[in-house]
């Protein structure tokens, strides 16, 4: 048995170590918060969870005994449109710092960052709806 | 490059893309919606010439190249960001890794293939905006010999 660490400075709140596990040990539950659930102790003898963090969040070390389980919470920022809760603040951060200023707005003025996956696919079939319907 | 486009004139709403779609990837990576009771949308990765999906992926998985994108499975960690960073929404997550039209790997893609009412192609950007001008000319001359008549 080995226990697990995370440094929940480093954590972002994506799904990496979750979509990785092949026990699905690791949890995540979303809400208005992101909780995701982190096994103290885990008996698999692999190194995947730990591998899969481009954080560096996870590592791997010796069983501590009674450690409890480990919860991490992530606010989650309500989409502008349905104002469901999808992107964790350290995400959002990384994508504002990697994608170019000039792509993170549409050609109508609009900050698609802000909106939720599924309301930017409603949004560009109601463009093309409306366009097609103009002609 | 040659990419997927919608002739929205022909899309009968079948659906019939997303099965071919989904017998090949096993879920289906272009979706139908059918907005206002009449006009049938089917929506699939645009293959961004400035690929934010790239842009945002920490490992790599996703990589722009030249004017396409490239995928490499055993690279995706399953994060996430890809498909927070698409400007239209049409990346998912399926089984732990980002699932994205690759045209099914620059092959006939199967929705074209499929598609029994030819209102998608698989061509070059040029080759269909002609074809599509060209039969919104010849509708034209049409409704104008009805007019004549």
């Amino acid at each position: 048995m080995r226990s697990l660490f995370v440094d929940e400075r480093r954590c972002i709140g994506c799904l990496a170590c979750k979509e990785s596990c092949p026990e699905g040990k690791i949890r995540i539950m979303d809400d208005e918060v992101r909780e995701i659930i982190f096994p103290s102790t885990c008996g698999n003898d692999c190194t995947i969870c730990e591998e899969a963090c481009q954080e560096k969040a996870i590592s791997l070390g010796d069983e501590r005994p009674g450690a409890p389980e480990i919860t991490l919470r992530f606010h989650l920022i309500p989409c502008e449109d349905c104002l469901r809760g999808f992107i964790t603040e350290p995400m959002l951060e990384r994508l504002k710092a990697s994608i170019p200023r000039d792509l993170q707005i549409d050609s109508s003025g609009l900050s698609w960052l802000r909106l939720c996956p599924s309301c930017r696919r409603a949004l560009e079939r109601e463009r093309m709806a409306a366009s097609h319907l103009r002609r | 490059m040659r990419s997927i486009y919608v002739d929205l004139d022909r899309c009968l709403g079948c659906r019939a893309c997303e099965v071919a779609c989904g017998r090949i990837h096993g879920t289906s990576r272009i979706s139908v919606a059918i907005l206002r009771d009449r006009i049938s949308i089917p929506m699939t990765c645009r293959q961004c010439q400035r690929a934010t999906c790239a842009m945002a992926c920490p490992t790599e998985a996703l990589v722009q190249e030249g004017e396409g994108i490239s995928f490499v499975p055993e690279r995706c960690n399953g994060c996430g960001l890809c498909l927070l960073a698409c400007p239209f929404g049409l990346v998912d997550l399926w089984a732990g890794k980002a699932e994205r039209c690759d045209h099914c790997m620059e092959k006939s893609p199967a929705c074209v293939a499929t598609c029994p009412s030819g209102a998608l192609a698989f061509r070059e950007e040029m080759a269909f905006s002609k074809a599509a001008r060209t039969r919104a000319v010849l509708r034209a001359s049409r409704a104008i010999e009805g007019v004549r008549r």
